[in-house]
């Protein structure tokens, strides 16, 4: 095998770890598999695992050898990814629960109706604090792109800014075309049209996920004070728990509706689309399912977070 | 990714994590990643894999357990020796392990290693 083969293999690696050990590892490869004709694969897939896992320690995800600071902003950015999930799974919620109000028995609203008001009042405070978030970011941010200091963002930023652009254009000639069809055009009697929602919704999708790549890498570049810092970071701790409390609303509209109302559940969107279920509503799964992941980053976040700025561990 | 030969198959636990057998080989003499890698197999029946082995290499230089020999010619081959720190931590650990392995065997009835010198008669 040849010397750049072995180099090649060390690319998992984020690039200051290779500055320091990435030579020193080609050789040990190159000694050990000089004479053979290729590294095993158990070996290739450590290597990929190994580095992976080097990524992440750079970031601070995982692993304690990174500062305070550094876990704050890591934890920050992993409540922020799990948000985005929340966003999907909420629109999808929205959807889903159209006409559930009209649908359901007056004996049967009280609860639905309560987890109803605490996912879409959790929704809202939660979109305000990533907004405020953005906002208190904003100022450092603006001194980084003066600074002209921003060639490697300018990629994720433009992309984000892109996508958005064109998945607004989709949804406002998507509303404009909804404005002259009946409710049965617009619910699935015409095919054409329904088409047209999937792309929409698929470019809010890509739109969203390339705005929070393009967050994450301003977030993860940018030098905030250690007081904004510290800010975030309890607002990240804040949105952690709504998103526990949208979670439990969401579960409990559900299991109330599946009780007092289930013909809202079992004429739901997507239902039909892999199975038709009365209880689970496979649009109510997925979006559950995104909800779950994006808890589970959310507390992850959340811990590194606590553990960064608890008792004896101020940032500075 | 360290894969275990047949007779090392059922040990326990600590003594076959990579920074303990990285510091027990350091102790004896520096070296560079494949004379290490080779140290390693000879004494634990282990093989480490290159991820396994430089992954733990970073974590014992960022805690100053080890260090780069200065003036080194070969800069990817560059051996390393383990610091007084590390001495310190390989000690500790070593104590830790004879505790476990005196206790094992006490309660086995198969024989304790205490220090020979003063033992015997």
């Amino acid at each position: 095998m040849s010397e750049g083969a072995f180099e090649r293999m060390v690319r998992w690696y984020p690039a200051q770890w290779r500055s320091r050990y990435g030579d020193e590892m080609a050789a040990l490869l190159e000694d050990t598999y000089a004479t053979a004709s290729d590294v095993p694969i158990r070996h290739r897939l450590g290597l990929a695992r190994a580095g992976l896992a080097e990524q992440a320690r750079a970031a601070g995800l995982i692993g304690s050898a990174q500062g305070p600071e550094e876990r704050v902003r890591a934890g920050s950015v992993l409540v922020l990814c799990g948000w985005a999930l929340f966003l999907v799974a909420l629109a999808i919620f929205g959807k889903f629960t159209d006409n559930w109000f009209a649908g359901t028995p007056r004996s049967g609203r009280w609860v639905a109706s309560s987890s109803f008001d605490a996912v879409t009042v959790g929704a809202a405070v939660g979109c305000a604090i990533v907004l405020l978030a953005t906002l208190c970011a904003l100022p450092t941010f603006g001194s980084l792109v003066r600074s002209g200091d921003w060639k490697v963002l300018r990629r994720p930023v433009l992309r984000a800014v892109t996508s958005a652009a064109i998945a607004a254009v989709l949804l406002a000639g998507a509303l404009a075309w909804a404005h002259h069809l009946n409710r049965h055009d617009r619910n699935g009697g015409l095919p054409v049209y329904s088409a047209l929602f999937v792309v929409v919704a698929l470019a809010a999708v890509v739109a969203l996920m390339f705005a929070t790549a393009a967050a994450v890498s301003v977030a993860r570049r940018i030098d905030l004070p250690a007081l904004t810092l510290r800010a975030l970071g309890l607002m990240a701790l804040g949105l952690s728990g709504l998103m526990a409390l949208i979670f439990v609303g969401f579960v409990t509209w559900w299991a109330s509706e599946s009780v007092h109302a289930p013909g809202v559940l079992s004429s739901g969107i997507g239902n039909g689309i892999p199975f038709t279920s009365i209880t689970l509503p496979p649009m109510l799964l997925a979006a559950g399912l995104l909800m779950f992941g994006g808890l589970v980053l959310a507390l992850g976040g959340s811990v590194r977070i606590a553990r960064a700025i608890g008792p004896g561990h101020a940032t500075t | 990714m360290a894969r275990h030969s047949a007779s090392s198959k059922g040990s326990l636990g600590r003594s076959n994590e990579p920074p303990v057998l990285i510091l027990t080989s350091l102790a004896g003499s520096p070296k560079h990643g494949y004379a290490l890698t080779k140290d390693i197999e000879k004494f634990a029946g282990t093989t480490l894999g290159p991820g396994s082995l430089y992954g733990a290499i970073a974590r014992l230089e960022e805690r100053g357990l080890i260090e780069p020999e200065p003036g080194g010619r070969d800069q990817r081959r560059r051996p390393y020796r383990i610091t007084g720190a590390g001495r310190v931590a390989l000690e500790a650990a070593v104590r830790e392990m004879r505790t476990l392995a005196d206790e094992g065997a006490l309660r086995l009835g198969i024989g304790v290693s205490l220090p020979v010198i003063g033992v015997l008669p």
